[in-house]
C-alpha cells in the first residue's frame, strides 16, 4: 500500500513538473519580446513558489542556492542561464508544495501499524 | 428514504460537532516497541539505547573500544564545570532546576502548561541562563551541549519517562511531532522513519541505519562525523540537509515538537548520554 502511494506520489510530482513546464514555455514570447521584464516576472514567481514551500515547512535546501545563482547570472547578463536556473527554483518549490500536501494527507501512511 | 436524510443530517451534525481526535501516545509505544522487538528479535529491549551497537558485532567491538577513552569525556569536564560556576548575580543552573538540575535528564523534554509549549533541556538551559541576567548560547553544539551532557551524566541508568498530560494543547504538540517525523520531505522524499523505522539496520552507503528507539537515550553524542559533541536537534537538522530539505531553526516549535515525540517513544529505556557515533 506504502508502495503504490508512493509511486502515486512520484507520478503526481511528474505531472506537476510537466504542467510547470508546459505553462512556463507561454513565458517564451514574453522572454523575446522584453527579456529583462520576463527574467523579473520569473524571478518574482520563484521567489513566490519558494516562499511557499517555506511556509510550510518544506523548503528543500538548495533553492535558495539556486536563486541566488541565478541572481548572479543575470548580473553578469547572462540572461539564458538565469532564465533556466530561476525555472528550476521555481520548479523545485512547486514540487515542495505539492510534497507538503501530500504529506499532509498521507503521513500515517508510514506509522508502524497503519 | 426520509430515515436516509434524517441519518445523513445526522451523521453530518455529528461530524461538525465531533471533538478533535487526539493521539494515544501509550499505545504509539506499545505498538513502535512491538515493531522493534519483532524487528531485533534477538535485542533485549534496554539494548536499543545503543543504537547499531546494540545488534551489529563488528561496529559494537569498535564502539566499546573507543569507549575506554571516551571522546566526549573534556566536554563533560567542561559542561561539569561551567554548570557549577555560578553567574554574575551569584545563582546558577542548580537554581533553576528541580533536584538541582541533577538527575533529572530521563524527563526531558517536559510541556509546560503555563507557555503550551515543549521544553527541552537545551532551552531550559538558556532559560536559566536568561533570566539570570547572562546571554543565551548557541544551540547545536559547544557550551549548551557540553553543559547538557554533563547533566545526562547525572542521569545515568535512569529510566526515560516522557510525559504527555491529557492537555489537549499537551497533545497536539505530541501530534505535531509525531507528524513531522513520518511526513516525507526534501528533494530526496524522504522522512525520518524512512531510514530509522523501515530501513533501520540497513545500510545506506557505507553506514547502518539505526533504529529510532533510543535514539534519544544517548544525546547529547560525540559524532565523529563533526568530531564534535551535538545535540539532537544538531542531528535533525543534519537528517533534513542529507535529505536535501531546508532545516527547521534549532529549538524551533517544530523540532521542539518532534524531539517530544521521539524521546517519548524511548521511554522505559535507560539514559546512556552522552554517547559517541559516527
Amino acid at each position: 500500500m506504502a508502495n503504490y502511494k508512493s509511486n502515486k506520489l512520484i507520478a503526481l510530482l511528474f505531472t506537476a513538473l510537466f504542467i510547470t513546464a508546459c505553462s512556463e514555455s507561454g513565458n517564451d514570447a514574453a522572454v523575446s519580446a522584453d527579456p529583462e521584464a520576463a527574467l523579473k516576472q520569473l524571478m518574482h514567481e520563484a521567489k513566490e513558489a519558494q516562499a511557499h514551500a517555506h511556509q510550510l515547512g518544506f523548503e528543500w535546501s538548495n533553492t535558495q542556492s539556486i536563486l541566488d545563482e541565478g541572481q548572479a547570472a543575470q548580473k553578469a547578463g547572462d540572461h539564458a542561464k538565469a532564465h533556466a536556473l530561476y525555472q528550476e527554483a521555481k520548479h523545485q518549490s512547486v514540487l515542495a508544495v505539492e510534497q507538503a500536501n501530500y504529506a499532509n494527507e498521507h503521513w500515517q501512511l508510514l506509522v508502524p501499524g497503519k | 428514504m426520509k430515515a436516509i436524510t434524517y441519518l445523513s443530517l445526522a451523521l453530518l451534525g455529528a461530524g461538525a460537532f465531533a471533538a478533535p481526535t487526539y493521539a494515544d501516545p501509550k499505545a504509539d509505544n506499545e505498538v513502535m516497541h512491538e515493531f522493534f522487538k519483532k524487528r531485533f528479535p534477538n535485542v533485549e529491549f534496554a539494548e536499543f539505547s545503543n543504537g547499531v551497537y546494540a545488534f551489529d558485532e563488528n561496529a559494537r567491538e569498535q564502539w566499546l573500544e573507543i569507549e575506554d577513552f571516551p571522546p566526549y569525556e573534556d566536554a563533560v569536564e567542561h559542561g561539569q564545570t561551567l554548570f557549577e560556576t555560578p553567574f554574575a548575580n551569584g545563582k546558577s543552573y542548580a537554581d533553576c532546576f528541580e533536584n538541582g538540575g541533577l538527575n533529572i535528564r530521563q524527563g526531558y523534554p517536559k510541556f509546560d502548561a503555563d507557555s503550551g509549549q515543549v521544553v527541552t533541556l537545551e532551552l531550559a538551559i538558556n532559560e536559566c541562563r536568561t533570566a539570570n541576567g547572562e546571554e543565551a548560547l548557541p544551540y547545536g553544539r559547544g557550551d549548551i551541549a557540553a553543559i547538557s551532557a554533563y547533566m545526562a551524566t547525572t542521569s545515568a541508568g535512569e529510566i526515560i519517562n516522557v510525559v504527555v498530560p491529557s492537555d489537549p494543547k499537551a497533545l497536539a504538540a505530541y501530534e505535531a511531532g509525531k507528524k513531522l517525523f513520518y511526513e516525507r520531505r526534501g528533494q530526496l522524499n524522504m522522512a525520518c522513519a524512512t531510514c530509522h523505522v523501515h530501513s533501520a539496520g540497513g545500510q545506506i552507503r557505507a553506514d547502518i541505519l539505526s533504529p529510532a528507539l533510543g535514539h534519544t537515550t544517548h544525546f547529547p553524542a560525540y559524532r565523529f562525523a563533526v568530531e564534535d559533541l551535538v545535540t539532537i536537534q544538531h542531528r535533525y537538522a543534519g537528517c533534513n540537509k542529507q535529505v536535501r530539505a531546508k532545516p527547521f531553526e534549532l529549538q524551533s516549535e517544530e523540532y521542539r515538537n518532534l524531539e517530544y515525540y521521539h524521546a517519548h517513544m524511548s521511554n522505559g529505556l535507560p539514559v546512556n548520554g552522552p554517547g559517541s557515533r559516527k
